[in-house]
């Protein structure tokens, strides 16, 4: 009994200490199998990330061409441009931050004019990626009562807990939210395409083995009875 | 259905083939005396009839290793070994070659499923005897296997070249520095360079798919011959080769087949489906088995923030982190598997099974086993001094096992061990 506790706060702890977000990361319900969500951020990572972010493991596959993306049109950036810091492919972020992370990231930017970008980021602090939603989502900024520098000191607050909805953008909330979804998805698809091999394989497979099972075990145990 | 009836087609074509082939058949085994030898070692080897279902993590070890075997001759075929291509390589096997996905996720999954069996075939070998007298090479074999097993998880482990392969390599191969004298020549002798680099890479990858597999490949053949001379111990720890019947069949045995083939199949399915499970729907295992640092290819400049070594090596890690000097720390994550091999020696009492060993001897077995599974996840934490703290009672309680070993096994009040399995 205590191991599992001990097992519980292990895994908690880990969860926790995996990212140094200054506010918690919002669940995010990804659904890579979801062929027209995955579509649907396909065509949004088009039309937000693909001017500086390349995708470059991904195959020219169907959704690549459902999505008219041309894998040549990606951006390649040479490693001294940017200061030293190129934008960085997205193909395996999905696996490396987690869906979490990116849904939070995305929605997570405030204004800092000590940033020159003119944003600052509360999952990723001193991001130098510049807000590629100021027209969709709008512009926030920190709640006057909260600084950036000491945001850490506080309990991981949700990011829409410190900040002041400032001008509106060209979306509703609830519409940022499912782009962003979208968005998260493709990436998530994009991170591993097997997904998609390994749903409809699997239950083939999964079946298989438990008849193989039962087989198996019927025949031990009418052999035990002789 | 189509694989039922394929597999029916080709039973009919094997019965087929053999009948009509009887004569090719028994001109080759006059020659080569495959069946023989097979009946010999699966009919005819005299298994104590109470074998139980601690008995089966030996077989899945052997089916195990063989899948290793075959998914990794396949990633070597497309997988390239230096620096610059290590890391696309290995998308390009995930997304490009046909199943390569399968093949690389079994191979990944295959790795930490063979250290669950392989430390519950080492419990049930602790929890019936089975290191004692006559089969102390066998377990020698075993110690040597499981110290092979972990070098062949260490280096095929660095072959991705992401960021925790990198850091893991160095930071275990800087283990080796802390050597008297000749520490720091041997690191660089270790890595090939005076860093670790695509040199480094290559030559893990020579001793990944050719030194090391060889060598454990020969130790399992050994294991088993050893296995097979001084035959199976039981869970009574019943000397079965004691009391034989007139043809000189131990009067508790029964063939390994059919009895215990039947018996064990099951299970193996049963093993196969949990690994598939993992292979189709939980691949990554919440980074128990692929650690989302890794999805970064290896940056020498970047240290990540939190290293920590795969699962089945976070015990011995944990022993490492929990001792402030670092020479010492390393002697002890060594001896912490090393002492395996004295055990027995260590313990004195003529009782195999935990069965009939003094309640000391249960303690302290059970005892070492929570401070090995504590050592487990504590290892795999980031330090803080009270988790360090708990390490360091761990890593007592596990080295007081094998220093009272002497002791419980001599003063302990064993029970009396029956002649007969009943």
């Amino acid at each position: 009994m205590i191991d599992l506790r001990v097992l519980a706060l292990s895994l908690l702890m880990t969860l926790s200490l995996s990212a140094e977000s200054l506010v918690q990361l919002e669940a995010v319900s990804v659904q890579p199998l979801n062929t027209p969500k995955v579509l649907r951020g396909a065509e949004h990572f088009k039309q937000s990330c693909m001017s500086c972010h390349s995708l470059k493991y991904w195959r020219y596959d169907d959704v690549a061409k459902q999505a008219q993306i041309r894998l040549e049109d990606m951006p390649t950036w040479p490693l001294d441009s940017w200061g030293g810091h190129p934008p960085p492919d997205l193909s395996l972020i999905a696996l490396e931050m987690g869906p979490k992370w990116i849904y939070t990231y995305l929605h997570a930017y405030v204004s800092d004019s000590s940033r020159p970008t003119g944003f600052n980021n509360l999952v990723y602090p001193n991001t130098n990626m510049p807000n590629p939603f100021v027209d969709m989502q709008g512009i926030n900024r920190l709640k006057p009562e909260y600084d950036i520098h000491t945001l850490h000191l506080l309990d991981k607050p949700h990011w829409y807990q410190v900040v002041d909805f400032g001008r509106a953008g060209s979306m509703t909330a609830q519409q940022f939210d499912l782009y962003a979804e979208d968005l998260v998805t493709f990436l998530t698809y994009v991170s591993d395409p097997s997904i998609a091999q390994r749903a409809a394989l699997g239950p083939w497979v999964v079946g298989y083995l438990l008849l193989a099972f039962a087989c198996s075990l019927w025949v031990f145990m009418r052999m035990q009875k002789k | 259905m189509g694989l039922f009836l394929s597999l029916l087609l080709l039973l009919l074509l094997l019965r087929f083939a053999l009948r009509f082939g009887s004569g090719v058949f028994a001109w080759i085994e006059q020659r080569l005396p495959v069946a023989h030898f097979l009946y010999e070692h699966l009919g005819r080897y005299p298994a104590p009839k109470n074998l139980n279902y601690w008995y089966v993590f030996g077989a899945l070890a052997l089916l195990t290793i063989a899948m290793q075997f075959v998914t990794g001759i396949w990633l070597v075929m497309m997988y390239i070994p230096t620096a610059e291509h290590a890391f696309s390589s290995v998308q390009a096997i995930m997304r490009e070659v046909p199943y390569g996905w399968l093949i690389r996720y079994t191979h990944a999954t295959g790795a930490s499923l063979l250290f669950v069996v392989l430390y519950l075939h080492v419990f049930r070998s602790l929890l019936y005897g089975s290191y004692k007298q006559p089969r102390e090479l066998l377990w020698l074999s075993g110690v040597l296997l499981m110290f092979l097993m972990m070098a062949e998880a260490y280096t095929g482990y660095v072959l991705p070249w992401g960021q925790m392969s990198f850091w893991a390599c160095k930071v275990i191969l800087s283990l080796f520095s802390t050597i008297p004298w000749i520490g720091d020549d041997l690191v660089v002798w270790l890595q090939g360079d005076y860093e670790v680099s695509g040199i480094t890479l290559h030559r893990f990858f020579a001793f990944h798919v050719l030194g090391f597999s060889l060598i454990v490949l020969a130790m399992v053949f050994l294991h088993i011959v050893l296995l097979h001379v001084a035959g199976s111990n039981n869970p009574e720890g019943v000397d079965i080769l004691a009391t034989k019947d007139k043809q000189g069949w131990p009067k508790d045995a029964i063939g390994y087949y059919p009895y215990f083939v039947y018996k064990y199949i099951p299970v193996v399915m049963l093993y196969l489906l949990l690994m598939v499970l993992m292979i189709f729907y939980f691949p990554t295992a919440t980074d128990f088995i692929f650690e989302k640092e890794n999805f970064r290819p290896a940056d020498p400049l970047v240290t990540p923030a939190h290293i920590r070594p795969a699962w089945y090596l976070s015990p011995y890690y944990a022993v490492l982190r929990a001792v402030p000097d670092k020479s010492i720390g390393a002697l002890l994550m060594f001896l912490a598997i090393a002492l395996w091999a004295f055990v027995p020696w260590l313990d004195y009492s003529p009782v195999r099974s935990m069965r009939y060993r003094s309640m000391f001897a249960r303690i302290s077995l059970a005892a070492m086993v929570v401070a090995f599974v504590v050592l487990g996840i504590f290892g795999s934490l980031p330090v803080d001094s009270s988790n360090l703290w708990i390490s360091r009672v761990a890593t007592v309680v596990y080295f007081s096992y094998f220093i009272s070993l002497p002791i419980v096994s001599r003063y302990g009040r064993d029970y009396p061990v029956p002649k007969r399995i009943r």
